[in-house]
């Protein structure tokens, strides 16, 4: 009450008299409480939020995570390879489609000045014009016209045949197993209804490029590998394709480690007895391996 | 003897599929002006990839890929050496880029897949194959665009001109809606909402699909305009090639059909002249241009009526006439594939033996001959009474209560308390009458039956 008195020949307009008013009494017993105000808690080790610095959520275990190494998923490990070449500091942690805001992964959460900030995740579609704002070094598309048409290469032929040879074959059926099933569930009836919409997806992508919706193994792979004779050919005993390290070299290195891998364990794999010829796609794969990862 | 399968003719030119026109040019480029090594023949069958290259019976190549394989393998008088890397990249980009803008050109706008494509076709199917061959190829069409997203391309709003329309008019394909349309209008002023800005203007779904497809198409063409530069083929080579072939087929039929939205067509002639000249030139001097009337005709075996059609110079050959019982099968077949589970899934043509076990790769008929089995087992089983469905008793009598109406224990009481009373009649007969107890008859079989 004292304070309201202090308070009152101080304030300009008087004080209207609400029926929210606490009664005087009460006032200083509130006054006096809470006693004590503890500090914050800290957040839990697990807490995402915690490590400030850019996170990449792929396909990948979670040893591999923690050390690094590259993700299983072409898809993913393109990227992973794309951020490296922009010297952009993140880590990677395993994830699952379901996670991201687009659907698909990879998608990164940048960092953040303060731990409350917001995050706003980065789907893959976005991540080149946010890695040329953020990166070290600039990873520029080269000028050449025929870019776009060894993209190409890469985008339909190869992509085909990895993914005949990863879905379709029944001797990489438990490959397909290990990286995309089982960590999904246990239940195996889960199981089978997974891996069966996996392989009509990849039958139903496949299938889509034709009118007549067959598949032609021998195609296929004949089409890879002209595919991969025209990339070595270009790349002939340069370090990068374009002279400067590009989506193309990363989107090369993706397919080409994955297939030469030898922790994949293939069952059947005929893209790796292709790749086995040429020496200059292997090279790249190699240095591209030891520099970045 | 070489035989090529083909789709028909339209628009002037060899075939309405892209890749078959580019076989043609393909063995027109590899024989020359020798018309008697290879034969042309027209397919109807749409579950085949066509072209299809055949020798007398044997197949040798599946679709253009393998066709322009197959003719590298061959003894040629005019020396070819082997597509270079740039080729093999540049026939890449083409068939990754061009089916789409062909397919959203011919297949998926609505008003030119009515208007242009199902008459050429109706010229070159047979009554039966008009009815499953387009809409099947439009499926396949708008399942190759739809991650585009333009969909609303399929509403014919595309080529409008938006800035003249009068109040209330959205759109050639859309009904004024009259009263609530402007009722609605008025509304949104009043309410003080509804700014037309700009970005709103051009985010609406007509004007977002023409940039998407002007991108699209610039996409395409630029990089091919670029790489052909003033020469006369591609890579600036001097004879024609096999990318050049491929180039030929995909840009004839974008440029050649006359659609009524044809901005496809307008863009190449205004912005890549130099790809309208490279196609033109390729046609005339491969001598491609086919009267689809004069083909028809001399598939049929009657005279063309028309004066002006022109002789063939290509090497085409009649098929037979599909017969009855092939009409009937491809009729019934498609009907079947039209159910929803049973419908095709994709083929897969491999040449080594699939080690999948049999029950998997058999999985869908086998899957549905058991349900099936089990459904009519069931059913047979229920008919003759071998499954009885749990019921109460057949006869159902209300308001009498002997002993006897209570089922089998009543019956057995009945006939104990019976046989009570008929030992109380005899009275004082011998002792030692042994009786033999029977149980009545449950009068089930007497009276109405209802179950």
């Amino acid at each position: 009450m004292t304070q309201d008195d202090a308070a009152a020949p101080a304030q300009q307009a008087p004080r209207r008299q609400s029926l929210f008013r606490l009664p005087t009494p009460v006032k200083r017993v509130f006054d006096r409480f809470p006693l004590v105000t503890y500090e914050e808690n800290e957040l839990p080790l697990r807490s995402t939020v915690r490590d400030s610095g850019n996170v990449l959520h792929v396909f990948t275990t979670v040893e591999e995570a923690r050390t690094g190494r590259p993700s299983y998923n072409p898809g993913c490990l393109r990227w992973q390879a794309y951020l490296r070449f922009a010297g952009i500091d993140f880590r990677t942690v395993a994830s699952s489609n379901h996670a991201s805001p687009s659907g698909i992964l990879p998608f990164l959460m940048p960092a953040v000045a303060s731990p409350t900030g917001q995050r706003q995740a980065i789907p893959s579609n976005k991540m080149k014009k946010w890695a040329s704002t953020h990166g070290a070094r600039s990873v520029r598309e080269p000028s050449d016209m025929r870019y776009e048409a060894y993209m190409s290469l890469l985008e339909n032929s190869i992509r085909k045949a990895w993914l005949y040879q990863l879905y379709l074959l029944p001797a990489n059926a438990t490959l397909v197993h290990k990286l995309y099933v089982a960590p999904c569930s246990s239940n195996p009836l889960v199981q089978s209804s997974i891996s069966y919409n996996l392989r009509l997806a990849a039958e139903t992508e496949l299938a889509k490029s034709s009118y007549s919706g067959t598949i032609a193994e021998e195609e296929i792979f004949s089409g890879a590998e002209d595919a991969f004779a025209a990339l070595n050919s270009l790349l002939g005993s340069a370090e990068w394709i374009f002279e400067v390290p590009s989506m193309l070299d990363a989107a090369l290195f993706a397919y080409t480690h994955l297939i030469l891998e030898e922790g994949m364990a293939w069952g059947d794999n005929k893209l790796g007895e292709m790749l086995g010829k040429h020496s200059a796609l292997v090279v790249h794969r190699d240095r591209v391996l030891s520099d970045y990862f | 003897m070489l035989q090529l399968h083909i789709l028909g003719p339209a628009f002037d030119l060899p075939s309405i599929d892209a890749e078959c026109n580019a076989a043609v040019a393909l063995l027109r480029l590899h024989f020359g002006d020798d018309n008697d090594s290879w034969e042309l023949h027209i397919s109807h069958d749409h579950t085949i990839a066509v072209p299809l290259l055949k020798n007398d019976s044997q197949t040798l190549a599946h679709g253009y890929n393998a066709t322009a394989r197959c003719m590298a393998d061959l003894p040629s008088p005019i020396a070819h050496p082997p597509p270079s890397a740039d080729a093999t990249a540049l026939t890449s980009f083409i068939q990754t880029h061009g089916p789409s803008l062909m397919a959203i050109n011919l297949y998926v706008s609505a008003s030119n897949y009515t208007s242009t494509t199902r008459p050429a076709f109706t010229r070159i199917l047979p009554w039966h194959e008009n009815y499953i061959l387009p809409p099947h190829r439009r499926a396949v069409a708008r399942k190759q665009t739809e991650h585009l997203g333009i969909q609303s391309i399929d509403v014919d709003n595309v080529h409008e001109d938006m800035s003249h329309r009068p109040q209330g008019f959205e759109g050639v394909g859309k009904q004024d809606g009259g009263f609530e349309t402007q009722a609605k209008g008025r509304a949104r002023l009043l309410l003080g909402g509804g700014k037309a800005t700009l970005r709103g203007l051009l985010q609406k779904s007509e004007y977002a699909a023409r940039f998407k497809l002007n991108a699209l198409a610039e996409n395409f063409f630029e990089p091919l305009s670029e790489i052909l530069g003033n020469g006369d083929h591609f890579l600036g080579s001097e004879q024609a090639r096999e990318v050049d072939c491929l180039a030929y087929g995909y840009l004839g039929l974008m440029l050649f059909p006359k659609v009524e939205q044809d901005w496809l067509a307008q863009t190449v002639r205004t912005k890549y002249p130099n790809l309208l000249r490279f196609t033109e030139r390729m046609h005339k001097a491969l001598g491609l241009s086919t009267s689809v009337e004069g083909i028809m005709a001399h598939q049929s075996g009657s005279k063309p009526r028309t004066i002006d059609a022109k002789p063939a110079s290509l090497p085409w050959r009649s098929s037979p006439q599909p017969s009855i019982v092939n009409t009937v099968t491809t009729i019934a077949t498609e009907l079947v594939h039209q159910i929803p589970y049973l419908g095709r899934s994709p083929q897969v043509i491999t040449t080594t033996s699939s080690r999948t076990p049999l029950w998997r790769q058999y999985f869908q008929p086998l899957f549905l001959t058991t349900l099936a089995s089990l459904a009519l087992g069931g059913y047979y089983a229920i008919a003759t009474g071998l499954l009885v469905w749990p019921h109460g008793e057949r006869v159902q009598i209300f308001g009498r209560k002997r002993l006897s109406d209570y089922g089998d224990l009543g019956a057995a009481i009945s006939g104990i308390s019976l046989m009570g009373v008929q030992a109380r009649r005899t009275g004082g007969g011998g002792i030692g009458v042994k009786e033999h107890v029977r149980v009545e008859e449950n009068p089930r079989d007497v009276g109405v039956v209802i179950e």
